[in-house]
């Protein structure tokens, strides 16, 4: 997961993004190893294809030109540096403390199996999921008009 | 490699994603930190639903419901950033400080 690392850490905007699109595709593929064909199929349909694509539009639109590349670290880096690793220390010590009983290799998450799972047992989080994405689209165009156009609007 | 390798590139993922928003200081690049966070707490859910005893698939729904609300957050999220550097001209978070004393 040297990707990751190279997210939080490289000058540059886009270099950074396409590290994350690589993270993205590494995480698809252990998804896969893990028996979880749709969930890597969502990945790659959601992150790969439509969260970068975003994201890298969001940096074209505000980088005008790659002028004086600022500083990328606030000044409290060692600070954060320290919290970070007493998160991943806490959690791999939880981790490797756990006895995770017999690891069995249980389901295999077919798309049948999921697609059944969805539309019986979490019939109604998923309709609440198809409300929230409405929500955020209308509030995503609400917040992305231009202000002139707001006042020829009213 | 198992349950326990998964869930430990999983907590460095984490890690990496938590450091990314404390330390950088630009907001494009603060949202990409919370997506390696997502990211990360969806692949615990998986190798859990793959490898832990009642087999009902809920941690891949649990991963694909994760991943949809992600999708509407980032849209929303990047929406306010474009808003923001749009009338400030700066993606710096450090000059948003127009409320302060």
């Amino acid at each position: 997961m040297g990707a990751g690392i190279a997210v939080v850490t490289l000058r540059n905007l886009i270099h950074s993004a396409v590290a994350m699109m690589i993270c993205f595709g590494s995480l698809a593929g252990m998804y896969a190893l893990l028996g979880a064909p749709i969930v890597a199929a969502a990945q790659v349909l959601i992150y790969l294809g439509a969260i970068s694509v975003l994201i890298l539009f969001a940096i074209m639109l505000t980088q005008a030109g790659d002028a004086a590349l600022p500083a990328p670290f606030h000044r409290q880096l060692p600070l954060a540096g320290v919290v970070a690793l007493a998160v991943i220390g806490l959690t791999g010590w939880a981790v490797v403390q756990t006895d995770w009983g017999a690891a069995a290799e249980a389901a295999s998450a077919s798309a049948e199996a999921i697609a059944e799972a969805i539309f019986t047992r979490y019939a109604l989080p998923f309709e609440i999921i198809s409300i929230l994405l409405l929500v955020a689209i209308i509030g995503a165009i609400f917040l992305a008009r231009r202000p002139e156009e707001d006042e020829r609007a009213n | 490699m198992g349950l326990t390798g998964y869930l430990i590139v999983s907590a460095l993922l984490f890690g990496i994603g938590a450091f990314g928003f404390m330390v950088r200081r630009n907001a494009i690049l603060m949202l990409i930190s919370i997506e390696l966070m997502f990211n990360a707490v969806n692949l615990s859910l998986v190798a859990f639903n793959a490898f832990l005893p009642p087999a009902t698939n809920a941690g891949a729904v649990f991963s694909l419901m994760i991943m949809a609300v992600a999708a509407a957050e980032v849209t929303v999220g990047l929406a306010l950033v474009i808003a923001i550097i749009r009338t400030r001209q700066t993606a710096e978070v450090d000059q948003y400080s127009d409320l302060k004393e």
